[in-house]
Formats: C-alpha cells, structure tokens, sequence
C-alpha cells in the first residue's frame, strides 16, 4: 500500500541534478563497456568505488546501478554488428543477430534488441517492486541440489535444442564442462588439467573462450570461405535499414514479454543473466512454427534472450538487497559497496533504510529511460560499422577481440588462449558442432560441479538427495521430458525426411 | 549407420577421442586427497571424460552425421588464408612485448589488409594507422587498460 508514495519519494530524489548526472554518466559508461569486449560491468564498477567515496551514498548507488544496466544493453551492440559477445549472456544474440545483419538488417537487430532490452529491464524493475520479498524467501528454497538440478536441465536443454543432433550437442557440451574444470580444485586446491601451465591454474576466463570461438572464429571461417570467390565476397555487408517494419514487430513483441519474465525469475539463481538468456532461447525455438531459423536469423530467439538478460538485472538485485546474497560478479561488488557505507542488506534494510533503497529503485527506471533515449539514435551510427569493406573489417575484429582478451587480466596468455580457441570454433563450425553448448558448459560448468559437490557433502543418502527434493526432482523429470520430446521429435522429422526423399 | 568419409566429420572427434584419454590420465595422476564431500576432485572430470570418449567414438562409426558449413572450406583456402593468418596472429603476439602495440598491432592489420586482397599499400597503411591509434587511445588512455606504446 505504501510502495507508490515511497516510489514517487524516490524519484523526487533520483531526479535532481547530481543523481540525473550520476545516472547517466554510469549509463553511457555502462554501454561503452557493454559494448567492448573483456571488460565487464563488475569491473567497472569496482573501478568506481573510489571515485564513489566522494560521493553520497544515493549518488554513487545510482551511478553504480547505471553501469550494470548499461553493460547489459551495450553487450548487444558488438555481439550483432561483429559477432564478437562481450559477456556470456551476449552469446545467443551473437547466434541470430549477427546472420542478420549479414542479411542487411543489422540496424533493425539493433533497434529490437534496444527495445527488448528496455522492456526486460523495466519489467524486472516492477517485479523488483513488487513481489521482491516472497520470490527471494522462494529463492532460499534453492539449496545445492536445486541449484545443480537447474542448471543441469538449462544445460541439456541447450545442448538438445541448440544443436543439429544431440549428440553433437553434447559433444560440444561436454568439451565446455571439461574446459570449466582446470584450474584449482576449490574444494581441495589441487591444480586440474592444467598441463603443468601455472597460468592455467586460475582457470580459463569465459570471456576468452567467447571472444575466441565467435569473433575470431569467424574471422578465420570469412577468409577461409571467401578464399577464390568473387571481389564482391569482401565488400561491405551494408547497413541497410533500421525501423523494423510491422512484421518484425509483430515476430518479436511476444518474446520480448516472455524473455523478460525468464531472465526475471533466473535472475533470482547463480548464473541468473546466462542461465536466463540461454532458457529464454531454448523456449521460443520449441514454441516457434519455424525452429530450423533459429541460429540463422530468427528475430524472436534474438530478442528473447536480449530482452531475458536485462531482466535478469531486477531479479539479481532481490537476493542482494532483501536477504545480502549476491548470485553474480556484479552483484558481489556491489554488495561490497553498500557494506561500504554502512548498510546492512538484508530484510530490514528495506525498511530501515527505504528512502536510500526507493530512491535507487527509481534510478534503476531512469537509467532505462535514459539508455533506450541514448541508445536508439546510436544504431544509426553503430551500424555505420557495416559499411566498412570485409577485407578491412575482418582483420580490425581481430585486433579488437586481441585487445578486449589482453585487457581482461593484461596478460598475453588470454591473447594466445584467444587465437587458440578462434582455432577450435573454426574447426567446430567445420565439424557441425554448435560452440553455443560448449561456451554454456564452459560458464556453467564450475557452478554445476560445485553444486553437486556441495549437495552431496551435506546429503544422508548419497545421490538420492537430487532426487528427494521436490524442486531438484522436478527439474530432473522436466530435463527427462526434454530429452524424450527431442528425440521423438528428430525421428519424427527424419521419417518425413525420408518419405519426401 | 553409415560410417562418415569426409575428414571434417572425422577429425575433430578423432582428436577429441585423444584429448578425452588425455584427461583421463591426467585426472588419474592427481594425487589422492581427503575430501568432505563423495566424489573429491577426480570424479566429475574423470566422468566427463569417459563421456566425451563415448560420443567421439560414436561420432568416429557414423552415428550422427553432420549437416555442418563445409562446403565453403578447401584446402587451398586452409593454406593461403587460414595458416598465414594463424600464423600472423602468431607473430603478433610474439612482437607486441617487443615492438610496442603502435607498431605490431599496424604490421598485423596491413599484412592481413594485404591478405585479403587490398594491394594499394598507401590505403593499407592509413587505414592500419587509424585503426591502431583509435584502438590505443580508446583501451590505454579512455579504460587505462596498460598497452605499451613503442618499444622498450
């Protein structure tokens, strides 16, 4: 009953000249570091922390929460025009935005994704303001056991729905748990499959493995493929137009709202911005009438998964702000940041502490309004980039995707590691393989491990545990029916293969 | 089942068929610890191993055969573009502790421009230059990433 006059509060605060200033600064730097790869929003804003000790509380929590919201809206911007993700929850933008802008509708990819995103980061606000405190009491209910079984199913469900053939996908898959185990054991600090490398002993950096398999992936599969054919196969791609016409809206309208409402609630979990954008996908190529677009152009899996990660924003701030638990990178730093100024997340900070907390609500509405107002006259410049000749472009991806690896830990490790698995991703899209289930196995791989780990370190009944909780269980059955469906399905199109043939 | 020919269909499960076994004896070497929890740190990649050997072999005899992008792909585009770019990208970053980003990161862009066909060496070298400073001033003096410049 109170939430409108302490909403309405927050915003007489959040808009006055230094917060309004402080919102959009963390916005436009938000996007700029959406937008280069290597460098993520938890960095940033761990960068700000000590310009923020100028600052009060409100002011630099505004900013703060610019950034994140702006990293989430940039990432689509690179992802599309160059096939390079910023981040993992990019990667299924990449996937179906950057076969469109090869079609010359890069700008409207654009345009979609900056709409999706506005609508998802709005929507988890509302959902932030209104039933944050029993979903975060139903969060709790994830222990390690839920927590494996979920992203257990998100993993299969990629591998089985993304792929050409499941046992592609798991191929790939499997690559991605293996390479998400070396480095140190963290349960007993044994080093993994790390070959002796003691650089390897911290693990391989997912953005590395992103930044490989797709911008330099690609780079190596356009020359290589281009090799012998006309002048015209290193011309420039085209910007072409960028306002989406009827039927475009009309394609992406619907996954927009239910990619909002996967990344809301995933973002509640560990992972929550991949595990959502990943499951956003994988539901509207089942529900969609044409499943053979997706990974080729399809606008609705585009927009789901953009519109699911930046929903993923207001679900992770309901653990951190109503019980002090963080589920990401970001999220841990700012953790650190509001502990920094005395507050204590955590139930009663909502309520002892309501106008700081409102007020940042209402920055949150703000940094959207400000990042769509920005961002949509920026595709018209954004996508200027397609203009520019292949034979030009392809090596700059290169150096770009060198220097976002290299500025990750400044270490010319990442650069190799990079070129490394640009090498792989070439030899996969030769082999069939999608490096979409791979890059997820390699994200979630940790957690999952962990999780199990964990589960069956406090389990009685050894493995019985994942299936003795209700809500593991269901995700097991929910994994089991996916796989059944899949296989039924494949034979089902093989069979009418066949009698077409 | 019919056992698959082509040697995209084959060579990356071959090796992969390799890297499984290679991991299985590198997590069988790990030395024996006491854990807290059933499984300890050999379980989980040994398992996966032993996954991953299984869908390389049924791969290898033909079980799922790929619809992949190869066709595009032939050896003589392997050879004149792939290795000299594999190879670029190589000497790129062998030279960047020594020649400084300003220079390395020009010599890559213009012998790759080159590559793919841009002969005007004037046109190859603006466009290198630009882009190498652009890059430097964007990372290193806006994000303070730390790039050495010039050699030394």
């Amino acid at each position: 009953m109170e939430t409108l006059p302490l909403l309405m509060n927050g915003f007489s605060q959040a808009l006055t000249m230094p917060n309004l200033l402080s919102a959009l600064i963390g916005c436009f730097l938000g996007t700029v570091v959406g937008v280069l790869p290597g460098i993520g929003p938890s960095t940033t804003v761990a960068l700000m922390i000590p310009i923020s000790f100028a600052m009060n509380p409100a002011t630099a929590l505004i900013m703060m929460m610019g950034v994140y919201c702006g990293a989430m809206y940039g990432g689509a911007i690179t992802s599309i025009l160059v096939n390079v993700p910023g981040e993992a929850s990019s990667v299924l933008t990449a996937v179906d935005g950057y076969p469109l802008a090869k079609q010359g509708r890069g700008g409207v990819a654009m345009v979609l994704c900056q709409v999706g995103s506005f609508i998802g980061g709005t929507l988890s606000i509302v959902g932030l303001m209104i039933v944050a405190m029993p979903l975060a009491m139903f969060a709790l209910q994830f222990g390690p056991a839920e927590n494996f079984s979920v992203m257990f199913f998100a993993l299969i469900l990629a591998a089985t729905l993304i792929s050409e053939s499941m046992l592609r996908g798991m191929t790939a898959l499997v690559v991605g748990l293996i390479l998400a185990s070396i480095g140190t054991d963290l349960q007993t600090g044994i080093g993994r499959l790390t070959m002796g490398v003691p650089e390897l002993l911290d693990g391989i950096d997912n953005v590395v493995v992103i930044i490989g398999v797709f911008g330099v992936g690609e780079v190596l599969w356009y020359v290589v493929s281009a090799y012998g054919k006309t002048a015209s196969a290193f011309e420039r791609i085209g910007a072409g137009r960028w306002i989406p016409n009827p039927k475009e809206w009309r394609y992406s309208w619907a996954p927009m709202f239910r990619g909002s409402l996967t990344g809301f609630l995933t973002g509640l979990l560990a992972a929550g911005s991949v595990l959502g954008s990943f499951l956003a996908y994988s539901f509207e190529k089942r529900l969609s009438k044409h499943p053979e677009q997706f990974g080729k152009g399809a606008l609705e899996g585009m927009t789901a998964c953009e519109s699911a990660n930046n929903a993923s924003t207001g679900g992770a701030l309901i653990p951190l702000l109503t019980l002090g638990i963080p589920h990401s990178g970001t999220t841990a730093v700012l953790l650190t940041v509001l502990t920094m100024y005395g507050l204590k997340p955590g139930p009663q900070m909502m309520i002892d502490q309501a106008p700081l907390m409102w007020t940042v609500i209402a920055s949150l509405y703000i940094a959207n309004v400000i990042l769509i107002i920005m961002n949509l006259p920026a595709v018209g410049i954004f996508i200027k980039i397609l203009d520019i000749p292949l034979k030009f472009l392809m090596p700059i991806i290169l150096v770009f995707a060198s220097v976002g690896a290299y500025s990750i830990n400044t270490s010319l490790t990442d650069v190799i590691m990079v070129l490394l698995f640009g090498i792989l991703g070439f030899f996969m899209r030769w082999s069939g393989f999608t490096p979409v289930a791979m890059v997820l196995g390699m994200v979630l791989g940790e957690r999952l491990e962990q999780s199990m780990r964990q589960a069956l370190m406090i389990s009685s009944n050894g493995m019985l545990i994942f299936l003795t909780k209700p809500i593991s269980l269901f995700f097991l059955l929910l994994t089991l029916a996916v796989v059944a469906v899949d296989i039924v399905t494949r034979k089902k199109g093989r069979v009418a293969d066949d009698s077409e043939g | 089942m019919k056992h698959p020919t082509k040697l995209s269909e084959t060579l990356l499960p071959a090796i992969l068929l390799i890297v499984a076994g290679l991991v299985f004896i590198s997590v069988w070497r790990l030395p024996v610890t006491a854990t807290a929890d059933l499984v300890g740190p050999k379980v989980y990649p040994g398992a996966l191993a032993v996954l991953l050997a299984v869908f390389s072999g049924l791969l290898l005899i033909g079980a799922a055969p790929s619809h992949g992008e190869d066709a595009d792909i032939r050896l003589p585009g392997m050879v004149r573009r792939f290795l000299p770019l594999v190879l670029f990208s190589a000497a790129y970053v062998i030279a960047l502790p020594f020649v400084g980003f300003l220079i390395a990161t020009t010599a890559l862009l213009m012998a790759c421009f080159f590559l793919l066909g841009e002969r005007r060496l004037w046109l190859n070298f603006l466009v290198a230059a630009g882009c190498t400073l652009a890059t430097y001033l964007l990372f290193a003096t806006l994000l303070g990433i730390q790039l050495t410049a010039f050699p030394g």
